[in-house]
Order: C-alpha cells, then sequence, then structure tokens
C-alpha cells in the first residue's frame, strides 16, 4: 500500500520542479515580454487603477517590484510594456 | 532549546509592536516588565531569551539560517504560477487535514467508551451522511486506519495534475514570446495544443524550448512518482513488474532522495500493490 510519505515525496519534487521552471522562465523569456505581461497582470487585477493615466507607472512599478521583483524591469520597459496592453 | 533563527521568532512573536507605537513591548501581560526587545533581559518570564548564545553563521550553522534564506532564489509570481501556488498549497493542505482526520477518528472510535459493537449511526446520529456507514465502531476504525493508502492513491495524481497544468501555462508562456517556433525541428516534436503535452516528456519539452535542463535526478523523482500515478489510474493500483525494475534502476542519488521526502522506500513496489 502507498503511505502518506509517499504522497509528501510528490508534493516535494513537484514544487522543487515548479521553482526549476519558474527560473527557466526568467532566464529564456525576453524582458519586452515580461514587461507586458507586468501590465496586462496588473490590469487584469486592477482595471480601474490600472486606467487613472496619472498615476499608472508608479502603481506599475510598484506591482513589479512586489510580484517580479527579481527581473528589475526599468521605467522604460514598463512603460513599453503598457504601450502594448 | 530555542537557537539561532527560530530564538529570533520567539523573541519576535514575545515582544510585539503596539499598535501606532514603534516601540515594541513584551507580552507578559500579568507583570508587565515593560521591557522592549533590547532589554528583554529585564522580564522575569521571558528574560531567558536575552541569554541565550547568538545564532552561529558559521558553516553547519542553524539551518535557518538568514545566509540561507537569502541564498535561495527569488521566484517571480506571474499569474500562473500564483495560481499553481494557491492549488497546490490547497491540496497539501486538505490531503494533510484528511490523512490526520483518519487517524484521529480512527483513535477516537478504538478509544471511545462505548460498545464496539454499537453501530455508527445509533452513537453518531448527528453527522450528516453518518447511514452510508452503518458499521459497527470497531469496523469503522479498521477502516479509518486502512484509509492511508486510499488518500495517497487518490492525491498523487491530483498533485501532479496541478502540476501539469502550472508546465502548460509555462509553455503558452513560451509560445507567447515565440520560443515554441512550428518551423523548427525539436528533438521533443511541438503540439499543437499545449494541454496535448504528454506528463511524461513535458518537462524535456520546456527545456528544450528554453535550451536548459531540469536537474536530472528531480527528473528521474518526478518520473518514479509519474509511473506509480499511471499504476494508480490505469491498473488499479498494481506495481505491475516495470515498477520495481524502474525503482531499482534509479540513481543512488535518486533513490536516496526519495527515501528522504517519502521518510520510507517505495514500499508499494516491493509489495507488488500501490
Amino acid at each position: 500500500m502507498l503511505t502518506e510519505g509517499e504522497l509528501i515525496a510528490t508534493l516535494a519534487v513537484t514544487h522543487r520542479l515548479a521553482r526549476a521552471a519558474n527560473l527557466m522562465l526568467v532566464q529564456t523569456l525576453s524582458r519586452e515580454y515580461w514587461a507586458t505581461l507586468v501590465a496586462r497582470d496588473y490590469r487584469d487585477i486592477n482595471p480601474q487603477r490600472f486606467g487613472e493615466v496619472a498615476n499608472r507607472l508608479r502603481r506599475l512599478k510598484s506591482h513589479a517590484l512586489i510580484l517580479y521583483g527579481p527581473l528589475g524591469l526599468t521605467d522604460a520597459e514598463l512603460q513599453a510594456g503598457i504601450a502594448k496592453v | 532549546m530555542f537557537t539561532g533563527y527560530c530564538r529570533w521568532r520567539l523573541v519576535k512573536t514575545l515582544v510585539r509592536v503596539q499598535p501606532g507605537d514603534p516601540k515594541k513591548a513584551c507580552l507578559c501581560r500579568p507583570f508587565s516588565c515593560g521591557a522592549n526587545r533590547a532589554h528583554l533581559h529585564l522580564c522575569p518570564i521571558f528574560g531567558f531569551l536575552a541569554q541565550l548564545k547568538p545564532p552561529d553563521a558559521g558553516i553547519g550553522g542553524p539551518s535557518h539560517s538568514n545566509e540561507r534564506l537569502r541564498s535561495r532564489p527569488v521566484r517571480v509570481k506571474f499569474p500562473a504560477y500564483r495560481r499553481y501556488r494557491e492549488a497546490r498549497i490547497a491540496a497539501s493542505d486538505s490531503l494533510m487535514a484528511l490523512f490526520i482526520g483518519a487517524r484521529l477518528g480512527g483513535h477516537v472510535l478504538s478509544t471511545a467508551p462505548a460498545d464496539p459493537s454499537a453501530r455508527m449511526p445509533q452513537i453518531f446520529g448527528l453527522i450528516p451522511g453518518i447511514d452510508r456507514v452503518n458499521r459497527t465502531l470497531g469496523d469503522a476504525a479498521r477502516l479509518l486506519g486502512e484509509a492511508e493508502g486510499h488518500l495517497a492513491s487518490m492525491g498523487i495524481p491530483y498533485v501532479l495534475a496541478v502540476h501539469g497544468e502550472l508546465l502548460v501555462a509555462v509553455i503558452e508562456m513560451l509560445r507567447e514570446d515565440g520560443r515554441d517556433d512550428p518551423t523548427r525541428a525539436w528533438t521533443i516534436p511541438r503540439r499543437t495544443q499545449p494541454s496535448e503535452v504528454s506528463l511524461d516528456v513535458i518537462h524535456e519539452y520546456v527545456a528544450e524550448r528554453c535550451r536548459s535542463a531540469f536537474p536530472p535526478e528531480r527528473l528521474e523523482l518526478f518520473h518514479l512518482a509519474r509511473r506509480v500515478r499511471n499504476r494508480i489510474l490505469h491498473f488499479g493500483g498494481e506495481a505491475g513488474s516495470r515498477l520495481p525494475g524502474d525503482y531499482r534502476g534509479m540513481s543512488t542519488v535518486a533513490k536516496a532522495d526519495w527515501e528522504r521526502l517519502a521518510a520510507v522506500r517505495l514500499r508499494s513496489v516491493e509489495e507488488k500493490s500501490c
């Protein structure tokens, strides 16, 4: 019979592979793609705030810092991302 | 005794921030020692924490040292990854709760002061659906004791399905960025729909498009879990002849890793049933 241990091992293995896939995406996908994804992601979460043009870049920078921090996207890249959304 | 990072977590818990006041006050309410974190040694209750040695930052130091936490790669939390994390945590929590619930139920029933020959609906009549388990208490305790294998058999395919969903989303992202060119000859052939990529090649598919590779020993473990899942889904849990051979043929590192994570050898393989 299977035990709890085998399930825990499966959880641990998939968790590690998911982290490896995450790192792989960071190293592979273009910065333009990430910038567009950040803008699209923020627009989907907060469409009303995204619509406020005056504060959009500042809010997007915070969003990128919290969820996409390791990418270190610049203002210019985020602006280009906004233009594509 | 509490050491290193655990000690600081404890100190952080005991010395909490007062609302509206940056000063931190000790939680020893009955004594109200008035100590903040710097003066914790003054507290008659928690003062012993201040006497403990600081964390050892050297090699072989505490496993939760800040250095170790800093060295972990930080992940990008894109939408599909956030969904995956939520789903994985929900699945993990629910499954662990079911394991504990089964053990708890078995323990309660086997130690209950009621007559073991009494039937469940007679004793627990207020629980919805109890009529479907019209068994004696002793019988129900035995069923719960045997539930672990069944729960694991349900949980492993569930966990792999959640993982598969993440990788399908990863393939979609690679395509959106033009990394899965349909005109190119790939070793793992391109599929029209990302969801059509089978779980047995999905990691290799992603790795080839990323021009990278997953750690081989982790992939070995994944494929073992996948084969266990296949035996559950397609062969009613019978281990068959191939799975034991695959397990024995795994690298020493991967096998040791599996046994460390599972805290047991793959017993189902040796007993010829999953």
